[in-house]
């Protein structure tokens, strides 16, 4: 199986991602109506002006906003990924980008820990926490490539 | 950069073109214009032992050292 080129694993997940961000793109539009729905199935909540859905709209459009940004930024690292070309300046930049938008992931699901919380709410805080240390980490990484690629490529 | 290269002085002594020294010593002409625009941040011994070769000079003909003017004062 070819992870990296044209009809590889980066491929797919280039297509994979264009998918989520369509759907997400969806969800952020319809974001009103679908916590209505979800309140109104889950908990039984009819008041259409309810705090509840007043702390989920303030926390989950941010959250999808960042979540948009990631899913782009991961699109542009696998399109280098299928061009074959990975270890390149603008990686690093979307790595930082990727590491920033989970931060902002992070602090709204803590604020949520303290306004509305469930399980989920703190597992979702802690993984994007430690998602976003992760991108970090390999932005320098990549960082770190990109230099040694630049040194092998300029030494005749 | 402190470090000059004299290629383009060696191959005007020796008349030899860009793209036939690149032949010569099996690199592209697009290494050897880096080469000789100082733009390389190294040199392999082995292409520049290509080089003395095919240009019958000595490294210290191709490469020579400039102290900077920051450096020296």
């Amino acid at each position: 199986m070819k992870h990296v080129g044209k009809k590889s694993v980066s491929f797919a997940m280039e297509i994979i991602l264009v998918l989520l961000m369509v759907v997400n793109a969806a969800v952020l539009i319809f974001l009103p109506k679908v916590i209505t729905f979800y309140l109104e199935h889950d908990y039984n909540i009819l008041d259409v002006f309810s705090t509840e859905k007043t702390i989920l709209l303030a926390i989950l459009y941010p959250c999808g906003l960042s979540a948009l940004i990631v899913e782009f930024s991961l699109f542009k690292i696998f399109r280098t990924l299928v061009d074959g070309d990975p270890f390149v300046q603008s990686n690093v930049r979307y790595l930082n980008v990727m590491g920033t938008a989970m931060i902002v992931v992070t602090a709204f699901l803590i604020a949520k820990i303290f306004l509305l919380n469930s399980i989920m709410t703190m597992l979702g805080g802690l993984a994007s926490g430690l998602l976003a240390v992760f991108c970090f980490v390999l932005a320098d990484v990549f960082q770190q490539a990109v230099y040694y690629k630049q040194d092998n490529e300029l030494t005749i | 950069m402190s470090i000059i290269v004299n290629l383009d002085v060696m191959m005007a002594k020796r008349k030899k073109r860009a793209g036939d020294l690149a032949n010569e010593i099996g690199i592209t002409g697009a290494n050897l214009s880096i080469l000789k625009n100082s733009k390389a941040k190294a040199i392999r011994f082995s292409t520049l032992e290509a080089l003395c070769k095919a240009l019958e000079c000595q490294p210290g003909d191709i490469l020579e050292y400039q102290e900077d003017e920051e450096d020296g004062k």
